[in-house]
C-alpha cells in the first residue's frame, strides 16, 4: 500500500485522520489535499491512491464536483481508487440521492477516523495482514 | 172717384205700349252690342300690331332721338287707340309720342306713320313726300306690295304683308320674323280670300235672319196695337157702366155707414168685456199653471230628496268601510315598518359584528401566519445550529479520544481528572446537540395515520426491558384506543413519560405506573372530542410552583448529580401532543408521584377504541 489520499479543507481533521492512518502503519504516506480541485491534480500527476477519503464541503472544489470530473478521467488514472465519502453529521435526503448516483463511491464514514475504521477499511478492499497493527487490533477485538 | 178710374186706365194703355216696344227693340239692340264688342277689340288689335311693327324695325339714328314717334293720317280714331297704348308700352325702351296730320305733306320727325285706306290718301303720293325721312309707313286696306307694310283685315283679326325693298330703300331694318309672318304669296293671298268670303257669306246670312226676326217683329207689334185699340174700347164700355153704378151705391152707403157705427160703438164695448173676461181667465190659467209647476216641482224635490237621501245611506255605508279598511291598512303599514325597522336594526348590526369579527379573524389569521413563520424559523434555526455545532464537537471529543490514548498514561492527577471533566462535558454537549436536533424535528412530520396505542406500550416494553427489569419498575397498561398520528413521535412520547416515572423515582422505592385513557365527547357535537390519557406514576412528584416550567426546553429541577438528562424529555412531550392538536398538563404532590395528562382528537372517520 502506497498512498491515502485526505481530501479536506479543514487542518484540524486532517492532522486527526492522518495521525489515526499512521498508527495502524499500513500505509507509507498519507497525502492531503485541501479541496477537490487538488486531489484531481494528484490524481492526474500520475499519484493513485488505494483509498480517497472525500469530504462534500469544501473551497474552490468541493466533493461532487471532484466526483464529476473523476467519472471524466481516463481508466488508466482511476485504477481501482476506493473512494470513501466522509460526513459531518446527517446525510439530507436530497445528499443521499446524489451520493447513490455515483458509483465510484465505495463507502460512508464518520469524519473523524478510528483506527479500527482504518484496518476494518484496508482489509475489506486489500486483505489480512497487511498491518501488525491491524492484526493485532483483530486479535483483540476477537 | 171718376177721376181715379180715368187715370188708372191712361197707366195701364201707356204700360202696354212700352211693353210691346221694348220687346220689339230688345232682339235687334242684342246683335248690335256684339258688334260693337267686336269692334273694340279689333281697333285694340290694330294698335298692338303697329307698336309689334315699329318694335321689330330698326332705324339708323334710333338712339338719337328722345321719344319714338308715330304719326296718324287724316281724322283717324287709330290715334285714340295708340294714344292709349303708348300709356303702357314703350317702343325700342323709348316712350311713345303719337302726333296727327292733316296732310302728306305735312308730314315729318316721325319714325312710323300710319293710313288708312278709309281716309282716301294716295298712297304713292304719301311714299314720295316722305321718301328719305327714315319714315315706315304703316298702311291698312291698301293695294298688294302698294305701301311698306300694309294691314288687312280678316275677318276679326288682320294679317300684314311687306315691301321689303321700299323699307331697305328708307334703310330701315327688320327682323327676319316680321317677314316669317307677313303674307307673301298669291297662294296665301287666295286662301286669305276664301277666308273672307266665307265669313262675307256668314256675316250676310247673319243679316238676313236678322232682316226675317225685324219683319217678325213689325208684325207682332202691328198685333198688338190692334189689341190694345180693342181694350181700349172696352174700357169705355166699362166706364159707362160703373158710373150708373155708383150712383145707387152713394146712397145706400150713407145708411149702412150710420149703422156701421152704431154697430161698431156696440162691437166695441163688447170686445172690451171680452178682453177683460179673456185676461181675467188667462190670468187664472196663469195662476193655475203656475200652481202645477209649483207642485210638479215639489213633487220632484221630494223624489230628489229621496233619491239623495238613499244615495247618502249608500255612501255613509261606504264610508265606515272606507274607515275600517283605512284603519286596518293603517295598522298594517306601522306593523311592516316596525318590522322592516328591526330587520334592518338586526341588519346593521349582524352587518357591523360581521365586520367586526372578520377584522378579528383577519388579525388571527395574520398573527398564526406570524406565528408559524416564526415557528419554522426557529425550527430551521435549532436544526442548523445543531447540525454545524455537532462537527466541531466531534472534532474535539475525536482529539480527546486520541490524548487520552496516547498521552494518558503521562498525566499526574489533575491532567487526568481534566481529561475526564472534559470528556463528560463534551459527551454531554453531543447529547444536547442531539436532544436539539430531535426537537426541531419534531412535530414536522404530517404524515399521519391509524396507530394503535396498545401496540406501541407493547413493543415499548420490550424496548425498556433491561430499565424495567433493573429497577423491577410495575408498569400496568389498561386497553388503550387507535388514535391518528405520528406512530415514531407516540412512541417518544410514551417511552420519555415512562422513563420519567421510572427515573424521578423516590429512592428504595419500587416504581409503578399505570396507563389508562377515558373517552371524552365534544357536548355539542357527537362525532367530536378527544381521548383524554393518563400516566401516572409513584414519584418524586413536582412541586406546584414548579408545574408550568417543566414543559420548557432545557429545563431541570434537580442537578445532574441527582438525576441524569438533558432536560429535553417534557419539552419534547409538549410538543408532540401540541402537534397532534392535543394539550398536556399534570397533577402532582411532592413525594405523591405525578399524574401526566395528555388528550389526542378523536380520529376523523372512527372513534372506537376496537
Amino acid at each position: 500500500m502506497k498512498h491515502f489520499l485526505l481530501v479536506d479543507d479543514s487542518n484540524a481533521t486532517n492532522f486527526f485522520n492522518k495521525t489515526i492512518i499512521k498508527k495502524t502503519e499500513c500505509v507509507e504516506e498519507v497525502l492531503i489535499a485541501k479541496n477537490g480541485k487538488e486531489a484531481l491534480d494528484y490524481i492526474k500527476s500520475g499519484i493513485s491512491p488505494e483509498i480517497l477519503f472525500l469530504d462534500i464541503n469544501m473551497p474552490i472544489m468541493g466533493g461532487w464536483e471532484f466526483l464529476k470530473e473523476f467519472q471524466k478521467l481516463d481508466s488508466d488514472l482511476k485504477k481501482s481508487i476506493v473512494i470513501v465519502l466522509m460526513i459531518g453529521a446527517k446525510l439530507s435526503e436530497e445528499e443521499m440521492e446524489k451520493a447513490k448516483s455515483f458509483s465510484e463511491i465505495k463507502e460512508f464514514q464518520e469524519k473523524m477516523l478510528t483506527k479500527n475504521i482504518v484496518c476494518n477499511l484496508v482489509t475489506k478492499y486489500y486483505g489480512n495482514s497487511i498491518s501488525k497493527v491491524c492484526n493485532e487490533l483483530s486479535g483483540l477485538i476477537s | 172717384m171718376i177721376y181715379r178710374h180715368q187715370s188708372i186706365s191712361i197707366i195701364y194703355s201707356s204700360f202696354t205700349i212700352i211693353v210691346i216696344w221694348f220687346v220689339a227693340l230688345f232682339s235687334p239692340l242684342k246683335v248690335q252690342a256684339q258688334e260693337i264688342e267686336n269692334e273694340e277689340v279689333k281697333r285694340l288689335q290694330r294698335a298692338i300690331f303697329i307698336f309689334n311693327f315699329a318694335q321689330q324695325v330698326g332705324w339708323p339714328d334710333i338712339q338719337k332721338n328722345q321719344d319714338f314717334k308715330i304719326g296718324v293720317l287724316g281724322p283717324d280714331r287709330t290715334i285714340l287707340d295708340l294714344s292709349t297704348l303708348a300709356k303702357k308700352r314703350k317702343i325700342h325702351d323709348k316712350n311713345v309720342e303719337i302726333v296727327r296730320f292733316q296732310f302728306a305733306k305735312d308730314v315729318k320727325d316721325i319714325q312710323l306713320l300710319y293710313v288708312n285706306h278709309k281716309y282716301n290718301y294716295d298712297i304713292h303720293y304719301i311714299l314720295n313726300k316722305i321718301s328719305g325721312k327714315n319714315i315706315l309707313l304703316v298702311s291698312e286696306d291698301y293695294n298688294f306690295n302698294a305701301s311698306m307694310i300694309n294691314m288687312v283685315n280678316v275677318g276679326d283679326s288682320f294679317e300684314y304683308e311687306i315691301n321689303t325693298n321700299r323699307i331697305y330703300k328708307e334703310e330701315l331694318a327688320f327682323t327676319s320674323s316680321l317677314k316669317k309672318h307677313a303674307i307673301t304669296s298669291s297662294e296665301k293671298w287666295k286662301r286669305l280670300y276664301r277666308k273672307t268670303e266665307k265669313v262675307l257669306y256668314k256675316v250676310q246670312e247673319d243679316k238676313n235672319n236678322q232682316d226675317i226676326i225685324i219683319k217678325r217683329k213689325e208684325n207682332q207689334i202691328k198685333y198688338q196695337k190692334n189689341k190694345i185699340k180693342d181694350h181700349k174700347k172696352e174700357i169705355f164700355n166699362k166706364e159707362g157702366e160703373i158710373e150708373e153704378l155708383y150712383t145707387q151705391n152713394e146712397i145706400q152707403l150713407k145708411k149702412y155707414e150710420e149703422k156701421v157705427v152704431i154697430e161698431r160703438e156696440l162691437e166695441k164695448n163688447i170686445q172690451e168685456q171680452v178682453t177683460f173676461i179673456k185676461n181675467q181667465n188667462e190670468k187664472i190659467v196663469k195662476s193655475n199653471q203656475e200652481i202645477k209647476q209649483q207642485k210638479d216641482f215639489l213633487i220632484r224635490q221630494i223624489d230628489k230628496i229621496k233619491e239623495q237621501e238613499k244615495i247618502l245611506n249608500k255612501q255613509a255605508d261606504k264610508i265606515s268601510l272606507q274607515k275600517k279598511i283605512n284603519i286596518l291598512l293603517i295598522v298594517l303599514i306601522l306593523l311592516a315598518i316596525g318590522a322592516s325597522f328591526f330587520i334592518y336594526r338586526g341588519y346593521v348590526e349582524k352587518k357591523i359584528f360581521n365586520k367586526e369579527l372578520e377584522n378579528k379573524n383577519k388579525a388571527i389569521h395574520a398573527q398564526s401566519l406570524e406565528l408559524e413563520i416564526k415557528n419554522q424559523e426557529l425550527e430551521q434555526f435549532a436544526y442548523i445550529a445543531s447540525h454545524d455545532l455537532q462537527e466541531p464537537l466531534n472534532t474535539i471529543s475525536s482529539f480527546i479520544g486520541m490524548l487520552e490514548e496516547d498521552y494518558g498514561e503521562n498525566f499526574d492527577d489533575v491532567g487526568k481528572e481534566s481529561m475526564i471533566f472534559i470528556k463528560d462535558a463534551s459527551i454531554r454537549m453531543k447529547k444536547l446537540i442531539d436532544a436539539l436536533l430531535e426537537y426541531s424535528r419534531l412535530g414536522r412530520s404530517r404524515d399521519y395515520q391509524k396507530v394503535d396505542c396498545n401496540i406501541i406500550l407493547g413493543e415499548l416494553k420490550n424496548d425498556l426491558k433491561s430499565i424495567l427489569d433493573k429497577t423491577k419498575a410495575q408498569v400496568s397498561i389498561e386497553k388503550l384506543p387507535e388514535v391518528e398520528g405520528s406512530e415514531i413521535e407516540l412512541r417518544l412520547l410514551f417511552q420519555n413519560l415512562i422513563s420519567n416515572g421510572i427515573k424521578f423515582r423516590i429512592p428504595d422505592t419500587i416504581p409503578i405506573i399505570h396507563i389508562s385513557s377515558t373517552r371524552i365527547n365534544d357536548p355539542e357535537n357527537k362525532s367530536k372530542g378527544y381521548w383524554q390519557f393518563m400516566v401516572k406514576d409513584n414519584g418524586i412528584g413536582i412541586p406546584k410552583e414548579h408545574q408550568e416550567r417543566i414543559f420548557a426546553i432545557f429545563q431541570r429541577l434537580h442537578s445532574r448529580e441527582e438525576y441524569e438528562g438533558t432536560g429535553i424529555g417534557l419539552a419534547h412531550c409538549k410538543k408532540i401532543v401540541e402537534a397532534h392538536g392535543g394539550k398536556i398538563w399534570l397533577e402532582s404532590k411532592q413525594e405523591t408521584g405525578s399524574t401526566f395528562y395528555f388528550t389526542i382528537p378523536f380520529l376523523k372517520k372512527t372513534f372506537s377504541p376496537s
